[in-house]
């Protein structure tokens, strides 16, 4: 049974689940940093600071998954 | 992976040592940095525009991310987060020029990236061990108020998220930098095809050549972003490892 190219479907079927899943959490914590900052506009400056320390938090789950889908797409 | 674009195009080699694209592209990015600080580092007692302008970044850095993070305690750590910042700032900014095959993003190799990461990793560790003796720092890995037979599973998983935090940090900057590139690239390449093409699939041209505009605008977004959230997140690791565990 020829098996090549299974290898690139993988990788595509990896990132794109990680994309779906980072993209829901990224959707509810800009949502929730949104929302706080319209309640208390002068909290605004520490509120963006930790959003972004949380979006690359969240960022880093897809990235494991991009890590694998490279190592899977050699194969 | 074979992408032209990518390749690194050794000019000598001693061993594992080389000289190539990304070392090459990494010291003008200093010396870039260094120009920059250096014209706008004046002193005067009258800040002009350009230092007036470096002191709110600079100071940004001080208050935003060494203060918030660390407390008094990190000011001596200010130094190497506001180089870090800035070196990754213009290794991302100089790759965005597009020089043909001789235009390269030095942090979009994940060598470059991996060798700051460890480094902050070393200087995560050192820095523990010095503030609380390599005891205390073993214990550290042990948060107060986990029962006792829970402690064989907590420990592992700490010390594993440890080395999984740096690993993240090397891999977020190569990730991005890598596919923003590799989008503007197909963004590109679709305009060649497009642009050679003698047909009316011509008229199509103008939607991928916007998609590389509003790519390049985005990539100068994400070239701040990224460096900003390196230096923060090395000053919040090495803001771990000051902290007393909770």
């Amino acid at each position: 049974m020829d098996l090549t190219g299974l290898g690139a479907l993988g990788a595509g079927i990896s990132i794109g689940f990680a994309a779906l899943g980072t993209g829901i959490g990224m959707g509810y914590l800009v949502g929730s940093a949104v929302e706080s900052m319209a309640r208390q506009p002068e909290a605004t400056g520490t509120i963006t600071v930790n959003m972004f320390i949380g979006l690359a938090f969240i960022e880093a789950l897809a990235l494991y998954a991009l890590v694998i889908s490279f190592i899977v797409m050699g194969r | 992976m074979e992408i032209p674009h990518e390749q690194l195009h050794n000019i000598t080699q001693w061993g594992i040592l080389s000289i190539n694209k990304a070392v090459i592209w990494m010291f003008v990015a200093a010396f870039v940095a260094f120009v920059v600080l250096y014209l706008s580092g004046k002193r005067a007692m009258v800040p002009g525009r350009s230092q007036g302008f470096m002191e709110m970044v600079l100071t940004l850095i001080r208050e935003k991310m060494v203060l918030d993070t660390m407390g008094h305690e990190g000011l001596p750590f200010f130094p190497l987060i506001a180089s870090l910042f800035f070196f990754v700032f213009f290794c991302n900014i100089v790759g965005i020029f597009p020089l043909g095959h001789y235009g390269f993003t030095a942090t979009s190799n994940v060598n470059v990236t991996g060798t700051l990461a460890v480094m902050v990793f070393v200087i995560v560790i050192i820095t523990g061990i010095r503030k609380k003796g390599a005891l205390g720092y073993l214990k550290s890995f042990a948060p107060h108020g986990v029962p006792v037979w829970l402690l064989p599973l907590i420990f592992p998983v700490e010390v594993i998220s440890l080395f999984a935090k740096h690993f993240a940090l090397a891999v977020r900057l190569f990730a991005n930098m890598f596919a923003g590139h590799m989008v503007i690239l197909v963004f590109a390449t679709l305009t060649a095809t497009l642009l050679a093409q003698k047909s009316l699939l011509t008229a199509l041209l103008p939607l991928p050549f916007a998609g590389v505009v509003v790519m390049l605008i985005f990539e100068i977004f994400v070239a701040l972003i990224q460096a900003f959230i390196f230096a923060i997140l090395t000053s919040l690791y090495i803001g771990d490892s000051l902290r007393e565990h909770h």
